[in-house]
């Protein structure tokens, strides 16, 4: 037996044991029968260990270069190492739905497993959920686009995988992002679980926190990654192109965090019931509708190397969840009053309104550029795309707006903030924000703009820093020295002083943002040898040209010194690599070296035998902060999710350590 | 005896008072500052831009055509390096900004524009959004305005003739808020449980 074999029997079993756990999941619950909700609750776990042996078949066919199977002969070569061949498996199409169909199965596997005793109620109309999903992409697999289909000759080699997915960006980027689009499946199938239920309280937000914190931290990492990818790839000196799969990628991520943000409020004062629900729904349905446009090609992208056919089965999928969640949630809407009363605006609920208005804003400004071409293709019958100018001018003061609430929102007080209190937060760094704005444009800080915004950012650092500092204070008074104070504060209240760190990531990576969205400069040259071009500062000389072939691959290198001042010159080599069978489709090697906090990054456009090369350099300040800061965001978040078992074990016996000990002292 | 001051004499010593305060004095001072920067930064003759500058300024205008959604100054195609190449030639021929701009316009029509026009058929663009930000800051306004109405002060009286026996609590309730609070600080605020003051007033 071949493994496309055992991956095909696998994946219809799969099918099969998918469609009865969803059946039986939801009529035991509908019926109260625990034997049925047991039932399927197994099958569930059955779903997860037949698709890891389907997974597990294809990329044994990829390692076993059997290009019999079609999925195999269209991604992969004999030529490709055996790390891009096992990566080729989530390289198209059927692959992608595959591994999207695992995760959601070992994701499921793991949510039975975890809340099986702690929401009884929930967890069968979860499990048919999740079930129901996995229907849908387990049919598409199995009718629409098929991974192990055979063909009668086997060719001899493989097409291989398009160049420019063969880079390490791609060992990491893909599986993170359809993971974190995925991730948000459990979330939503909590908030299916407890609209059908019509267990409606703050329960199942409990339930969800940390699986939301993690498709978070994924979805973070995923973004990222892609970010990474794009500015060592592309060559035109940037991280972000406002293109549609980027947007599509962004736009979950945005509803998902003023998700995150606005169920704090529900969990705590019990409001905003209505908005939670509106906002993991639309989570959920953004990241079907990302998976879909990657895979469409309806909208012009960069990323328009994976066009199908299924576009039609997604929209379909789509307006299904859609409907039928905004079917439930109208049902229910009688039933998701309120609890309390909202006291004051100045009041951490009040900002998280705002952070919720805010983060709304980009991601509806951001969906409305996205599918706008699409719109005019229909109106006016003329393709488009808009261009990145209409996101900076909308998104830019939207996202200013989103760190000086960061710096807001968490100092004001639950209910109502007072007077006194704010002067008390506040008047430090305002002050020290107004220093750093008077004091940037003596250090080369020449646009408004940027200034305001650097402001800004200084504004939310000291928040924090502040706070932090005054509440390690606090406990240096109890008699705790200073690190000790801050490793109490950090174990004790993880969420916030998480949050906190977040927060400061999101700060390091505006600074980033700003930096070379004001400062980057640029310039553009075609050398001869010996010839040299300057950008602020930084002369590169064109010193010659390599042309080697290995493996079938050509790498034409082209070397240069860079030099500045009265540094040592170093050598570097932009250059580009030419893969068999996609000959016109080189993928280029960009030059980066960062120099202090100042990216250098040389992009060979192209080159005229060994006379000249056509090179564009850019000089960017301040990258390296979008990646640290991006680091620092994701370890806050880790740090959010990270269990609190130490606390837990600790109170155990007695729930609340207040309430026990209040009971002691006032009992005799 | 000593006179006692005027309603109006008082509030011009407080205000003498509290200008001599150090922070507030701080305050005023980086203000003032802040203003001049600000203004010299918004106001300032610009410095004429360099022949590269321009360059870059306008090709960020205009997209790519062979691209996907990246603009003629990122683009790395050899369309996008010609069409630069022609930019450069007519800002140095000493055409103006808008002149290139309108000269690509015309010939592939307003779509190659990247931030498209806010007049015509492309308003559609901008508008969607702006509207929402607006009509979502009116909501988040009248909900404010609704909060800020319902003084708590006012809405405590009510409930006490309205519901005056949930306003008698037992003693076991009070303790029970009382511990809600408790925990309720703990999370905000990272005063410790147990506080030697609150341990004294439950005793």
């Amino acid at each position: 037996m071949r493994y496309t074999d055992l991956g095909a029997i696998t994946l219809t079993l799969a099918l099969v044991f998918t469609l009865y756990a969803l059946a039986t999941s939801a009529l035991g619950a509908a019926l109260k029968r625990s034997a049925l909700i047991e039932s399927g609750r197994r099958a569930a776990l059955v779903v997860a260990i037949f698709l890891l042996a389907a997974s597990g078949s294809l990329i044994a066919a990829f390692l076993t270069h059997d290009f019999g199977a079609v999925y195999v002969a269209e991604h992969s070569s004999l030529a490709m190492p055996w790390y891009y061949s096992l990566s080729a498996f989530y390289g198209g199409q059927e692959g992608s739905l595959l591994y999207w169909a695992t995760m959601l199965s070992i994701f499921t596997a793991i949510a039975a497993l975890l809340h099986r005793r702690t929401s009884a109620a929930l967890m069968p109309w979860v499990v048919a959920v999740l079930m129901a999903i996995e229907s849908f992409f387990l049919i598409v697999l199995t009718f629409v686009t098929p991974p192990f289909t055979r063909m009668a000759i086997p060719p001899l080699d493989g097409a291989g995988l398009n160049p420019i997915l063969q880079d390490p960006g791609m060992l990491v980027h893909p599986p993170m992002l359809l993971l974190g689009y995925m991730s948000w499946s459990v979330p939503f199938a909590f908030a299916m679980a407890a609209l059908i239920t019509g267990r409606l309280d703050a329960g199942w937000l409990r339930n969800i926190r940390r699986w939301t914190l993690a498709a978070w931290c994924i979805q973070t990492t995923g973004l990222l990654l892609g970010m990474w990818w794009a500015y060592h790839v592309l060559g035109w000196g940037g991280y972000w192109g406002w293109d549609p799969v980027e947007n599509a990628a962004l736009l979950p991520w945005l509803t998902a965090t003023a998700f995150l943000h606005s169920t704090m409020v529900q969990e705590r004062r019990g409001t905003l019931k209505v908005w939670n629900l509106a906002l993991i729904i639309a989570t959920f349905a953004l990241s079907l509708f990302g998976t879909f446009e990657v895979r469409s090609g309806i909208i012009s992208s960069v990323h328009s190397f994976a066009y199908s056919s299924v576009g039609p089965f997604f929209l379909g999928f789509l307006a299904l969840v859609v409907v039928g969640a905004l079917g439930l949630f109208f049902y229910r809407l009688p039933q998701l009053r309120p609890e309390a009363a909202f006291d004051s605006v100045v009041s951490r609920e009040g900002s998280f309104l705002i952070n919720n208005l805010l983060l709304a804003g980009v991601a509806f400004a951001t969906f409305w550029g996205t599918i706008f071409p699409i719109i005019s293709a229909q109106l006016r019958g003329q393709t488009m795309t808009v261009g990145t100018e209409f996101y900076k001018q909308v998104n830019g003061p939207l996202f200013i707006a989103l760190v000086l609430m960061m710096g807001i929102g968490p100092l004001l007080a639950w209910r109502r903030a007072s007077t006194s209190s704010l002067a008390r937060h506040f008047r430090w760094p305002a002050f020290l924000a107004a220093v750093a704005a008077v004091a940037l444009p003596f250090f080369g800080v020449a646009s408004f703009w940027a200034d305001l915004a650097l402001a800004v950012c200084a504004f939310t650092t000291v928040t924090i820093v502040y706070d932090t500092w005054r509440a390690m204070r606090v406990r240096h008074g109890h008699g705790e020295n200073y690190l000790e104070a801050l490793a109490m504060l950090f174990s004790r209240h993880r969420q916030r002083y998480g949050g906190y760190v977040v927060h400061l990531g999101l700060v390091v990576l505006a600074v980033g943002v700003i930096g070379s969205q004001f400062f980057q400069t640029e310039g553009e040259g075609q050398l001869k040898v010996g010839q040299s071009l300057t950008v602020s500062g930084y002369t590169v000389t064109y010193r010659g040209i390599t042309d080697t072939m290995k493996d079938g691959i050509e790498t034409v290198q082209t070397y240069f010194t860079l030099s500045q001042g009265g540094a040592t010159p170093e050598t570097i080599a932009p250059g580009e690599r030419i893969y068999p069978g996609f000959e016109n489709q080189p993928a280029s090697i960009v030059s980066i070296t960062t120099h202090q906090l100042k990216d250098v990054y040389v992009f060979l456009a192209g080159y005229d035998g060994s006379n000249t090369a056509t090179i564009r350099v850019f000089v960017n300040p301040l990258v390296s902060l979008v990646w640290s800061g991006g680091l620092l965001m994701l370890v806050g978040g880790i740090l959010c999710w990270w269990p609190e078992r130490r606390r837990a074990a600790r109170r155990a016996p007695a729930p609340s350590s207040v309430a026990a000990r209040a009971r002691v002292e006032v009992a005799p | 005896m000593t006179a006692v001051p005027t309603g109006a004499a008082r509030r011009v010593t407080d205000w003498r008072a509290a200008l001599r305060k150090p922070s507030v004095l701080a305050g005023i001072v980086a203000l003032l500052a802040l203003a001049v920067v600000w203004g010299v930064l918004l106001f300032r003759a610009a410095q004429p831009p360099t022949l590269d500058e321009r360059v870059h300024d306008v090709a960020s205008q205009i997209q790519c055509p062979v691209c996907n959604g990246e603009s003629v100054a990122d683009s790395p195609s050899g369309l996008a390096r010609e069409m630069r190449g022609v930019i450069r030639q007519k800002l140095a021929q000493g055409e103006s900004e808008q002149q290139v701009i309108q000269y690509f316009e015309a010939r592939y029509g307003d779509t190659i524009l990247e931030a498209p026009p806010k007049s015509g058929f492309t308003t559609l663009i901008w508008l969607p959004p702006v509207l929402m930000l607006a009509v979502g800051g009116y909501l988040v306004f009248a909900v404010g305005k609704e909060w800020a109405a319902t003084d708590p002060a006012g809405a405590l009286a009510a409930t006490r003739t309205d519901e005056d026996e949930e306003l008698d609590l037992s003693e076991e309730e009070r303790r029970r808020l009382r511990e809600t609070l408790l925990r309720e600080l703990e999370r905000d605020e990272g005063i410790p449980f147990g506080d030697a003051t609150v341990r004294e007033e439950q005793a």
